[in-house]
């Protein structure tokens, strides 16, 4: 009898432990499922009549959803997927965004992260598990691990094997820009140049003579100091940071490391030449711009680092920095090719364990074709976005701290230029990276004089090795 | 019967959060790509010993063990053998040197760091005394220091367990041996290390599972990626798992695991010959 009551009361304790497990788990499982609950499915009314429940590719009627997940929200991507689906009748697109909440200057920002986290967390998870949207923006997103895993779909043979796929309509560089010796596994439908806006009119009175076009970082230097010599307008070449940001000491160094990255790592071979001369000359160097003044790291210079992200900001950057400026490309080191630099924008990538691999690979395509956000990839689109803005005439540019700006009115002739700098389109940033991160971290003990160069390229090579030989 | 039904609600808890995750792990050791891919057999496991960092990871850590836990022990119980008689402000003491068990540790981390900093206080004193600066967390000096912050953070608590091992042993034992004419030297040895080695096996056991742990002061003292003396085998699977790389972090989860089950189990067994041998 007794051992009866205590069988009883046992079973009654693991009865309440599981329950207290269950309903546990079911509480915390909204972390876990937030895929389905964190992200705010795009406006109900302009995506198809696909029902949140249904998430098979094909619904009964034979139509075909393809998922596409995207962190912010994107007029863009709503009006082409809304177009899309009007031209094809047996495709439903549905848009997933990561931001729970319309973003707000104020407070926003908080809100904002979590969500970052939210959205790389279970999109993570969800590719992993050979789940996942059909189609993804890729901002935010850990593509390069995404690419080594193989959830990503190669779009190089996607490319060559699409006849109706023509390079020639694209910025051919900045399309190709993604390539690595594996595949390529994004597409950008935008990219920005980074370069340097400069007070053409002060550079003129100085006298001093240089080609933008293909100078190195030693030319770079040796205009730097003529100009510094001259002593014109300013005391400064170029200031470090970039636009009215103004950068610390690592900004240069992680700016000219991201133009040579592949000189100091081969990733190939898994391999980092932190500890050669190099790149102790390097450091050097760049300290040696700050001591002749050649970088400034506070007012102004003849140059301005910028990064231009539309035609509109093309102008307004210039405009911003001066009544006679222009664009200039950014130099270049010895053995890369000269030409601008730049990064690829909203980078599209298609789930390599999509069941509507075709679906999405025809819908990307549209999208190439028919967006336009920053400077658009397509050529046609590009040509688009400049006219419209000559039609438009007069920009108002952003205010900046509740000062009211004037507008001003569009400069055709330097408009023109926008697309041969485009074209020219050359050498891609990576600006992130576990090893620039290394690098950015430890060379400040340099500049501030506390560490030789050489300690330093050692510590860099120290630790980057440790990831490259993860 | 009954038995089964008191284990049940531990045996559940323990199945559901270790055991069968980590059976789960060890599965998709032996798989590629990612969760639920084919079979490769032992592909991850070579990939990951080709690996230069894991093998510099195990290393450091082993290294770790191997001096911080002798350290550890015999400070431990030099402190338990001189607060085990009687002295000025006994009590005090053994609380004092409990307390960095009950501090947390990512408050004291921060004191640390500035301490230790190439620009910290350390160097500064350093500096003062005309000697040339050292970077501390820059170097190999960095094992160095997790070793003391390590001893700091247990030694309290070995000190405690140690204590205990040593009230149980008989006085009369002493006793006995010094009217014998045995000196202090020959009781300790004779004595005192005999009849504490039960709990010494504890200890060291403890010490050893505890040593694997130091990765969280680690971790917030230098980050995610420390001077390569620091890297241990836990910065390696943090590393993976932000990477996405389920396969070695599985791979490496699992050689850690077999690593300490033999390790443990081997203790047990001498011990268990050592209980049979006094017996």
């Amino acid at each position: 009898m007794n051992k009866m009551g205590l069988i009883l009361l046992s079973v009654a304790l693991i009865v309440l432990t599981l329950a207290a497990c269950s309903n546990n788990r079911s509480t915390s499982g909204s972390g876990d499922t937030a895929e389905e609950t964190g992200l705010v499915n795009g406006q109900p009314g302009t995506t198809t009549g696909a029902n949140p429940g249904e998430e098979e590719a094909t619904s009964s009627s034979g139509k075909k959803t393809i998922i596409f997940s995207s962190f912010w929200p994107n007029e863009q991507y709503e009006q082409a997927a809304k177009a899309y689906e009007a031209a094809h009748p047996d495709i439903s697109i549905k848009l997933q965004y990561g931001l729970s909440e319309e973003y707000s200057d104020d407070g926003g920002g908080k809100q904002t992260d979590s969500d970052i986290e939210k959205f790389t967390a279970s999109t993570n998870a969800a590719m992993l598990a050979g789940k996942g949207p059909d189609l993804l923006d890729l901002r935010y997103l850990a593509a390069d691990d995404y690419e080594r895993h193989h959830l990503l779909e190669d779009l190089q043979s996607r490319m060559a094997g699409d006849k109706t796929f023509n390079k020639m309509n694209y910025f051919a560089n900045v399309l190709d820009g993604g390539n690595s010796e594996t595949g390529q596994f994004s597409l950008p439908l935008s990219f920005s140049l980074s370069g340097m806006v400069g007070d053409k009119a002060a550079i003129a009175a100085t006298g001093v003579k240089f080609d933008d076009r293909a100078w190195t970082w030693d030319d770079f230097m040796t205009t730097g100091r003529e100009l510094v010599a001259a002593k014109g307008k300013y005391d400064a070449a170029v200031v470090s940071g970039e636009g009215y940001q103004v950068g610390g000491t690592d900004y240069f160094v992680r700016s000219i490391v991201a133009d040579n990255y592949g000189r100091f790592v081969d990733e190939t071979s898994r391999k980092a030449s932190f500890d050669s001369p190099a790149f102790a000359g390097l450091l050097k160097q760049i300290k040696s711009m700050y001591n002749d003044g050649v970088a400034g790291s506070n007012g102004r210079g003849y140059f301005i680092n910028v990064s231009i992200l539309s035609p509109e900001d093309y102008l307004t950057s210039l405009h911003a920095f001066g009544d006679e400026t222009a664009f200039y490309v950014k130099p270049h080191a010895d053995e890369e090719a000269a030409g601008t630099s730049f990064e690829t924008r909203a980078d599209i990538g298609i789930n390599a364990n999509s069941k509507v691999k075709d679906a999405a690979w025809d819908f990307l395509k549209y999208l190439m074709d028919h967006t336009s956000i920053g400077l658009p990839i397509n050529k046609e689109r590009f040509h688009d976005a400049i006219q419209l803005l000559k039609e438009q005439g007069t920009i108002t540019p952003p205010s900046i701290d509740s000062q009211h700006s004037k507008p001003f009115n569009v400069d055709g002739a330097q408009l023109d230029q926008l697309e041969g700098f485009a074209d020219a389109a050359a050498r891609k940033r990576n600006e992130s990276g576990k090893v620039l991160d290394i690098v950015a971290a430890n060379t400040d003990a340099f500049f501030t004089g506390q560490k030789s160069a050489e300690d330093v390229a050692r510590l860099i090579q120290n630790k980057a090795m440790t990831v490259l030989n993860e | 019967m009954a038995v089964w039904l008191f284990l049940g609600p531990s045996l559940i808890g323990f199945s559901l959060f270790y055991l069968i995750p980590f059976v789960l792990g060890f599965y998709e050791s032996f798989t590629d790509g990612a969760l639920g891919g084919r079979f490769v057999g032992i592909n991850n496991y070579t990939d990951l010993l080709h690996s230069a960092s894991f093998r510099k990871a195990a290393g450091n850590t082993m290294l770790f063990t191997a001096i911080g836990v002798p350290l550890l022990i015999g400070l431990s119980l030099t402190l338990a053998v001189l607060l085990n008689r009687p002295l000025f402000l006994r009590s005090w003491l053994r609380t004092s040197f409990m307390l960095p068990l009950v501090v947390p540790v990512a408050s004291v981390v921060t004191v640390w760091q500035i301490f230790f900093d190439w620009n910290g206080t350390l160097n500064a004193w350093l500096n003062e005394l005309g000697l040339a600066r050292v970077d501390w967390m820059q170097s190999n000096w960095s094992m160095t220091i997790v070793v003391v912050m390590y001893i700091w953070k247990n030694i309290g608590y070995d000190m405690i367990l140690l204590l205990a091992g040593l009230q149980s042993i008989p006085k009369d034992y002493y006793e006995t041996a010094s009217l014998e004419g045995a000196g202090r030297f020959h009781q300790f040895r004779h004595i005192t290390l005999v009849y504490l080695t039960p709990t010494m096996f504890f200890v060291l056991l403890i010490s050893i599972i505890n040593s694997f742990k130091v990765f969280r002061e680690t971790y917030l003292l230098a980050g995610d990626y420390p001077y390569d003396r620091l890297y241990m085998l836990q910065h390696y699977m943090n590393n993976m798992f932000f990477e996405l790389d389920v396969q070695k972090l599985t791979a490496a989860a699992t050689l850690m695991v077999v690593c300490i089950v033999v390790m443990t189990s081997g203790l047990l067994r001498a011990e268990r010959k050592f209980r049979e041998y006094t017996e």
